[in-house]
């Protein structure tokens, strides 16, 4: 689904637990693709086919699986980056993820070629100006959000979905630390919050007022 | 006619040590070192591993009175083998701090050895860093990747490790002439 010029969304729409994956197409050199949390191989419970779909879902955009040249990993839970060790070891895709995650990754196979610090991410094949990462713990020890100024876009990964936020119970979570996140997360100009999962809605949440809505139930609700 | 008398294997083997010739003092050393040789790299483990304290070292290392050099010589060679760069600096120090105990007359030796090793390392490191940032136009560069956000994990990629044991092989000479000097120094207890 595109969501912008050379911006594409793909919901996770099956019945077991997934991720939506996001691509900036062809922003690399030779064209290839970056591919934000690329999901499930295949889901744990219904054996739902979660790469093919995502492939599926790009292919019909147009955009072609094996020229994803970068894996961006906005935290090591499987359901977000178990099909990024197929992109690594079958398209010999590069895989980014903040190093305090990088640990989980390795205890499900997978090895990261970048580490992602808090800063700034430039594409030099792309009409995208630079996007900003910021380290975002809480859910995990390294999860981090991808910001995109031009676009006022947030990809939240699991720290915001709607009406809701990321489980601070799982090993490496921490609740205080979701919290200040998430506090510091609403500061930012956001007009489109790109969750990291479809709770409650697809999991895209557009327009200022309706982030910060989100922001404040969320806010009054659990911080 | 006497019968004759079916022989043990006990006999047999016996029979046939008693025709091989003597070990000679060499041979004889060798066996030695190789029996109890060990024992004192052992001892030098323990204390490595912390379950030992510096005053209970040089009792331990005592304690075999008749083998006492090879012993000694064991845990001195098991010191020194720390000192390379894989070893975590931590029981490195704490080897340096063995064998401060077990040859107080040599500490000036011993802390020199230890200044040395520390060059080596940073000379390694800083070689290390230089050529890292190499990796990342290896890496980054051809798919146009860039940014403060991005930094190489060298520790996957296969042709960063090729040169990685190439750079640290080549101050290997450098690290066996340490250790082989300061083992050679301390040989013997009375060092």
């Amino acid at each position: 689904m595109k969501l912008f010029d050379g911006f594409y969304a793909y919901p996770w729409q099956g019945n077991d637990n997934n991720c939506n994956s996001y691509v900036f197409a062809g922003v690399l050199k030779e064209g290839k693709h970056v591919v934000v949390d690329p999901g499930h191989l295949i889901t744990p419970y219904y054996r739902e086919p979660g790469m093919e779909r995502l492939l599926n879902g790009m292919d019909r955009d147009g955009l072609d699986g094996r020229d994803i040249g970068l894996v961006l990993l906005t935290h090591s839970h499987p359901d977000h980056s178990e099909s990024a060790i197929v992109f690594r070891n079958e398209y010999h895709s590069l895989v980014a993820i903040h190093e305090a995650d990088a640990p989980a990754f390795s205890h499900i196979g997978g090895k990261a070629d970048i580490f992602l610090d808090e800063g700034s991410l430039e594409f030099s094949g792309s009409r995208i100006a630079a996007l900003q990462i910021y380290h975002a713990p809480g859910h995990t020890p390294g999860h981090v959000t991808i910001y995109w100024p031009e676009r006022h876009a947030l990809i939240a990964g699991d720290c915001i979905f709607y009406r809701s936020t990321g489980r601070a119970d799982l090993p490496g979570g921490d609740a205080r630390l979701l919290g200040m996140t998430i506090r510091r997360l609403a500061e930012l100009d956001i007009e489109h919050l790109l969750c990291g999962h479809a709770y409650g809605n697809p999991g895209i949440i557009s327009g200022r007022e309706e982030v910060q809505a989100n922001f404040g139930y969320i806010r009054d609700l659990l911080y | 006619m006497e019968e004759e008398r079916v022989k043990s294997a006990l006999e047999i083997a016996m029979e046939r040590i008693s025709a091989l010739p003597e070990l000679t003092p060499e041979e004889i050393a060798e066996q030695k070192e190789k029996q109890y040789g060990p024992v004192g790299e052992a001892v030098a483990g323990r204390f490595l591993s912390g379950a030992m304290t510096e005053d209970e070292l040089p009792e331990e290392l005592n304690k075999h009175t008749d083998q006492r050099q090879i012993v000694w010589f064991g845990a001195v060679s098991a010191f020194c083998r720390t000192l390379r760069f894989e070893e975590d600096p931590a029981i490195t120090g704490r080897a340096l701090k063995g064998l401060h105990r077990i040859a107080p007359g040599k500490k000036s030796l011993i802390e020199k050895a230890g200044v040395e090793f520390r060059a080596v390392v940073e000379e390694f490191e800083q070689e290390i860093h230089k050529e890292a940032q190499g990796i990342e136009s290896l890496v980054l560069e051809p798919l146009g990747i860039s940014g403060s956000a991005v930094r190489c994990n060298p520790a996957v990629n296969g042709q960063w490790l090729k040169k990685l044991a190439k750079i640290s092989q080549s101050y290997e000479p450098r690290l066996e002439k340490l250790r082989a000097g300061l083992s050679q120094e301390l040989r013997s207890p009375g060092s």
